[in-house]
């Protein structure tokens, strides 16, 4: 209660300079993210682990660090990918790869690590393949 | 002059100041580690038919592809990539083959991984392939394909490693199709 007593006591002069300090840390942190995520051309450089499926590499609540260079997607891979409609992104490894030449598009089929099967059951309603374009991410880290 | 929440502040941040210099230090020095292990393959039997011998799901054209099948042995010894920021190995056997339309294709045929040094050696005999063999279309459109090992180190803490084989890769070509 002693807080609430001091902030009683400012003028409306220190209570804005309070205020303005707290929304330059907030910016500040805001601005990192941003940043970094522009450094690595990815929307979210940092990803924390939803589920179990890449265990034991990553276990829930693992943190990722992710860029997403233009380069053309290795095998063996980790990725982090959207499908389109859903809203989760999805960390597993990339088990094949097909470079088509003549469009450049690449074609891609993951697989978590713990899981006994493909994901092709995860991608939308007969999608065989996911793109690069689906891939928001790749884990350096 | 100072109350006990000063000094478990500073304690505190000691601490952890001290756990994100050695973690640094780690996954810095983890890098510069002595990375050397050993894998082969020998194919020992393989045959190209249509359909596969075990189901392919979400492939709606299952029936009508063409599918290899493979038996292997493997040999790998990868203790030699297990230091202290170690959490697994990954190893993947995968299959590369170039098509007039596609530049590059990659499958991985067998994958494991390995968490303890104690469980790093390999004897796989007359072993098949894990994963289906099939080409983006349904028929294969080259004679021949290359294995080779790949590995992937996950560390405790810091960068992802891969590695591949150094070794030339094994050739392998395609039987004729084969019916049942």
């Amino acid at each position: 209660m002693e807080i609430l007593q001091t902030i009683k006591n400012y003028s409306i002069r220190q209570m804005l300079l309070q205020s303005l300090n707290f929304l330059l840390v907030l910016s500040t942190a805001f601005m990192f993210w941003k940043g970094l995520g522009l450094y690595q051309n990815t929307e979210s450089p940092i990803v924390v682990v939803l589920s179990g499926s890449m265990e034991p590499a990553f276990y829930k609540g693992d943190i990722l660090f992710l860029s997403n260079p233009k380069t053309p997607i290795e095998i063996g891979e980790i990725t982090v990918f959207k499908i389109e409609g859903k809203e989760i992104p999805i960390v597993h490894r990339v088990i094949r790869v097909h470079n088509d030449e003549s469009s450049g598009k690449q074609y891609l089929l993951t697989k978590g690590d713990n899981n006994e099967i493909h994901d092709r059951g995860l991608y939308k309603r007969g999608q065989m393949w996911i793109e690069q374009k689906d891939v928001v991410g790749r884990v350096k880290g | 002059m100072y109350n006990q929440l000063q000094r478990l502040n500073s304690v505190v941040t000691f601490a952890l100041t001290v756990a994100f210099v050695l973690m640094g230090v780690v996954s810095f020095t983890s890098l510069y580690q002595p990375l050397d292990a050993s894998a082969n393959v020998k194919v020992k039997g393989i045959r190209l038919r249509q359909g596969s011998s075990f189901p392919d799901y979400y492939n709606e054209n299952a029936a009508k592809s063409e599918y290899v099948h493979l038996a292997m042995d493997i040999d790998a010894d990868l203790t030699k990539l297990f230091h202290w920021n170690t959490k697994q190995v990954f190893l993947m056997l995968v299959a590369e083959y170039e098509t007039p339309k596609m530049a590059t294709n990659q499958l991985v045929l067998w994958d494991t991984i390995v968490q303890s040094p104690e469980d790093a050696q390999f004897k796989l005999r007359k072993y098949r392939n894990k994963y289906h063999f099939n080409h983006f279309s349904r028929k294969f459109d080259t004679q021949s394909a290359n294995l080779t090992f790949y590995w992937d180190i996950t560390p405790h803490i810091g960068l992802l490693q891969r590695q591949r084989q150094g070794k030339i890769p094994m050739k392998v070509t395609l039987p004729p199709l084969s019916y049942k």
